[in-house]
């Protein structure tokens, strides 16, 4: 390949990005839309709630935030564990908030949300490290104890690895080898507002830094396991009866559909 | 003591996570359940020729029926929380005992059938095929959980082994490869009304034999009333309590307190069992035609409550589902909770005064109270939540001056199971049992030495049957087990109230 | 050939940049998707080049440069001209036809603020240093004076 052909290259590159991008979110939103859907669906025939449960759909949205955001269950049961899957996913979800700089133009939002977006900037920068931290002490975890090591299959790895591929690249991007960032976000607009003619531009094309490359890889491949992998913990949480459920069943029947047609339904 | 084939564990001098020992326990293995049993809960009798599509085809069922299932078997992240809070993973090493390790049996079918990454990438997954050892790990390991759900607490996700056990149970008497305990079990009920197969005429001789008994000991006629038209209360005891030590000395003392109480009571020979071992195998259908009985029985009683005794499964069927599976209950009382725990109805007497009793009546005890697992993890008492730990231990104080709660690790919501539970409590599966005590039993000395206690109290029959028995092999004695209901029984005034 | 390559993407987007200006400072749009529109420099660096570094080099590593710089100063007490954060501004920061220059905190039309509002990040470097060329603080320091200390973070210029 000369350099002469690098621009097709990048043409190619960007028409190939732009298309999995597409590609993966349809699956990523169909599958997990899908797979909530499925959730919903699905009845649950018994008050299973593990108790102490709370008496009140209130109570129920505490215990689930407490669940979600602080990890109470973990907490009580393994202090390494959480302590790792706390800086993990506190650290995903600000670098997360610090990449929709890529998705917003500054004139479609107010002000003070551009403003947040912003202020999160030095922050997600930073969080880069503490995903690393994370991500490699579970890995280590996985890796070294023998308990751990038997309930894990390769994809369990993988996954981890899957994430510090995206985790270092972004790292290195950020840190040393650099990319065009306002090329980029154009070209991500342009993605994301289904601009493709700006394709032709080199302005709006991707910028042809073979970090980027990988590092754009690796979410595209994240966006499309996700629905079928343990990912789906994340939707699944929150379907979970064990601990969505209200704990009123003296008060309240709680009859499934298919146990009314099965046992009920002559009666009626 | 019986002559054991297996080394009892040694108490940990602290508590370590134990490293793993893959397969000791594979072939701990309950007896399979016979063709008539299964026919009379509406299985096959015996493994059918296509079992693996009939198995396949039954998960696929439930996998629609039950959001549990589902969702436990998708969200798992392997995490490895719980890995080391199963009594018993930790009684035998065995990495299939691991919440977890027991789930995975299941998922990994899951997996290869019913995921599209199973099916395209088994190996990357760990999805497997379901063969005939797999089939065999299931019937092996899925009875090595008493679905006791001390995992659910720890889960990030609240993922309850119990949920996944009860599913695989069920895909087995699909296929016709049932467990003879808990089905034999089942087929009492439905013949004869129990679980120990007392029938009517049996019971009746014994209440009139222990109403003597009582007679002789207090001088005061306290009645026993079995099958009464007309009761306020049908009263649904575990069937051991009429003849078992020590749960007859706890019937005993619910006599007394319903004699005291003022309120008429009865117990129903159509409906002489709490339990309800429907749930231990996971049937919908068998746990709600099991329940059926009770209703049926307070309709033909004309009563306006129904109480429950000490038993502990029992007590989360009829807590969490007898309304779901044989409500509604609009011919009972609604002032009064629907149904109510003898521990409940003790406790409001308590509260109101309505009992005299002299705690001195039980000073020669030292009481630690072990919270059943399924009461603790899966009801309620009272109204407010954690009702179902306070409660017992408030009852039992009001009757002892000597009370002592085991390491806080091990009690309330982080209790351990008995180590007997879930359809466990059969002979073939002693080093399992023995094994998985060693928690509880580890506990128990440790108040022992700290606090020289005597006596470990507690509401479940499970609990009962298999402490008796499996803490000779620990050094302790089994007289130290005793019914809640009869430090009530022995700390009760009786007549006081009466004019 | 990376220098040919890079030379012809720079002259590309110069002349894709000036051949969409319609108003020098205020943002381009194609479709609907904007991208900044820094006002042109003074004087190119060369014949060849533009800028001190190739324009894309620039684009992606000026924030590592000018902290670079930042640092061999302070640390070292070493002013290495080719990264001067002065010599930057007096180049790129022009004036409209009154002589005025434009605000480094709103706007689109200040050099830095061009790109860097684009890409939400924020600039520390003018809470010391000024934002416009040198000959002009004189004239009116009262201004520069006023900009207050109030940008947040650390400073921070790359992605
Ligand atoms: C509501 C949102 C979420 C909740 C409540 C949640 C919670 C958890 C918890 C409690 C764990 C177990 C602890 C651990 O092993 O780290 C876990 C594991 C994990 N989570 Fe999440 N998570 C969420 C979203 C996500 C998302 C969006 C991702 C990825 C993009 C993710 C990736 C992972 C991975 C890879 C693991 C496994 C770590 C390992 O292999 O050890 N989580 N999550
Ligand atoms: S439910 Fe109890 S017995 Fe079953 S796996 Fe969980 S902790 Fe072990
Ligand atoms: S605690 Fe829950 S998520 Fe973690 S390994 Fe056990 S079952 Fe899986």
């Amino acid at each position: 390949m000369g350099g002469g052909n690098k621009e097709a290259l990048m043409g190619f590159w960007t028409t190939f990005y732009a298309l999995s991008f597409y590609v993966a979110t349809l699956i990523l939103i169909l599958g997990v839309g899908y797979k909530i859907y499925q959730y919903t669906k699905t009845p649950a025939p018994l008050k299973i709630p593990t108790t102490p449960a709370p008496l009140t759909t209130g109570g129920v949205v505490i215990r689930m935030l407490l669940e979600v955001i602080l990890f109470k269950s973990l907490f009580r049961s393994n202090k390494w564990i959480w302590l790792f899957a706390m800086i993990f996913h506190g650290a995903l979800w600000v670098i997360l908030l610090r990449h929709l700089r890529y998705f917003i133009d500054p004139q479609w939002v107010i002000y003070p949300i551009w403003e947040l977006v912003e202020l999160i900037q030095p922050f997600g920068k930073y969080a880069s490290f503490a995903m690393l931290f994370g991500l490699l002490g579970l890995l280590a975890r996985r890796l070294f104890v023998e308990r751990m090591r038997y309930i894990s299959s390769a994809s369990d790895y993988l996954m981890l690895v899957l994430l510090l591929v995206i985790g270092v690249s972004g790292v290195l991007m950020s840190f040393v080898t650099r990319t065009d960032i306002v090329q980029f976000k154009a070209f991500m607009l342009s993605v994301i507002s289904f601009q493709w003619q700006n394709f032709e531009l080199s302005a709006y094309q991707m910028p042809p830094d073979s970090m980027l490359l990988v590092h754009l890889a690796a979410v595209i491949l994240l966006m499309i396991v996700f629905p079928f992998s343990k990912l789906l913990h994340a939707p699944g949480v929150f379907f979970s009866p064990g601990r969505n459920q209200v704990d009123n069943a003296r008060e309240k029947r709680h009859v499934a559909p298919w146990a009314i047609k099965q046992f009920e339904a002559p009666q009626t | 003591m019986a002559k054991a084939k297996f080394e009892t564990p040694e108490f940990r001098p602290y508590p370590v996570i134990p490293v793993i020992k893959p397969g000791v326990m594979k072939d701990s293995r309950s007896f399979v359940s016979k063709p008539g049993m299964q026919e009379s809960l509406g299985y096959p009798g015996e493994l059918v020729d296509n079992w693996q599509e009939v198995a396949i085809n039954k998960l696929g069922e439930l996998l629609t029926k039950y959001r549990s299932l589902r969702v436990y078997l998708d969200t798992c992240v392997k995490c490895g929380s719980c890995t080391d809070k199963c009594h018993y993973f930790i009684g035998t090493n065995d990495p299939k005992n691991m919440p977890v390790g027991r789930q995975d049996l299941l998922r990994q079918v899951y997996r290869r059938y019913f995921t599209l990454a199973g099916k395209l990438f088994p190996k990357l997954v760990g999805a497997k095929d379901l063969t005939r050892d797999m089939l065999d790990d299931w019937y092996n390991y899925f009875h090595q959980c008493s679905q006791c759900r001390r995992c659910s607490v720890y889960c990030p996700y609240g993922i309850d082994t119990a949920e996944i056990s009860m599913a695989a149970r069920e895909i087995l008497d699909a296929v016709g490869y049932g467990q003879k305990y808990c089905n034999e079990i089942i087929e009492k009920v439905y013949k004869i009304g129990n679980n120990l197969g007392l029938p009517g005429p049996a019971i009746r001789n014994t209440l009139e034999g222990l109403e003597e008994d009582i007679k002789d000991e207090t001088g005061v006629d306290v009645r026993l009333p079995l099958d009464e038209e007309g009761a306020e209360v049908l009263f649904v005891p575990p069937s051991a309590d009429f003849f078992v030590e020590p749960h007859v000395d706890g019937l005993i003392g619910y006599g007394k307190v319903f004699h005291q109480s003022g309120i008429s009571w009865t117990m129903s020979s159509h409906a002489s069992e709490a339990g309800n071992f429907g749930m231990f195998i996971g049937s919908y259908e068998n746990m709600r035609r099991v329940s059926m009985r009770i209703r049926e029985a307070a309709l033909d009683l004309k009563v306006k409550r129904i109480v429950f005794g000490e038993c502990g499964h029992a007590w989360r069927v009829a807590y969490a589902f007898l309304n779901t599976l044989a409500g509604p209950f609009d011919f009972l009382d609604k002032r009064y909770p629907i149904p109510q725990h003898i521990c409940e109805f003790t406790y409001d007497l308590i509260q109101k005064g309505a009992l005299k009793l002299d705690k001195s009546a039980n000073d020669h005890r030292r009481v630690t109270y072990h919270d059943s697992c399924n009461v603790a993890r899966a009801t309620r008492m009272g109204h407010k939540p954690g009702g179902q730990f306070v409660i017992p231990r408030e009852v039992i104080k009001a009757c002892c001056n000597h009370f002592y709660d085991m390491p806080s690790d091990t009690i309330y919501d982080e209790t351990y199971c008995c180590g007997g539970g879930g359809g466990l409590l059969t002979d073939e599966l002693m080093e399992v049992r023995v094994k998985g005590a060693l928690p509880r039993m580890e506990a128990l000395k440790q108040v022992t030495d700290d606090h020289q206690v005597t006596h470990m109290a507690t509401i479940c029959a499970i609990c009962k049957s298999q402490f008796t028995k499996v803490v000779p092999y620990y050094g302790f004695d089994m007289d130290q087990i005793i019914s809640v209901h009869q430090l009530v029984g022995d700390a009760i005034v009786l007549n006081v109230n009466e004019v | 050939m990376k220098a040919r390559y890079l030379s012809i993407l720079g002259k590309l987007m110069l002349g894709l940049l000036l051949s969409l200006t319609v108003n020098a400072a205020e943002p381009v749009t194609s479709g609907s998707v904007t991208i900044p529109n820094p006002p042109k420099a003074k004087t190119n660096f060369s014949a060849e080049q533009p800028c001190v570094e190739p324009i894309d080099v620039m684009r992606r590593s000026h924030g590592l440069f000018l902290k670079h710089s930042r640092n061999d100063t302070m640390r070292h007490g070493m002013r290495t001209s080719n990264y001067s954060l002065v010599t930057c501004i007096n180049c790129h920061v022009t004036s409209d036809e009154h002589g005025n220059y434009p605000s480094v905190k709103e706007g689109t039309e200040h050099f830095c603020r061009s790109c860097h509002s684009y890409a939400a990040v924020t600039i520390d470097c003018f809470q010391c240093h000024a934002s416009h060329p040198e000959e002009v603080i004189s004239s009116k320091v009262n201004e520069v004076s006023s900009i207050k200390l109030d940008s947040l973070g650390t400073p921070n210029t790359s992605p």
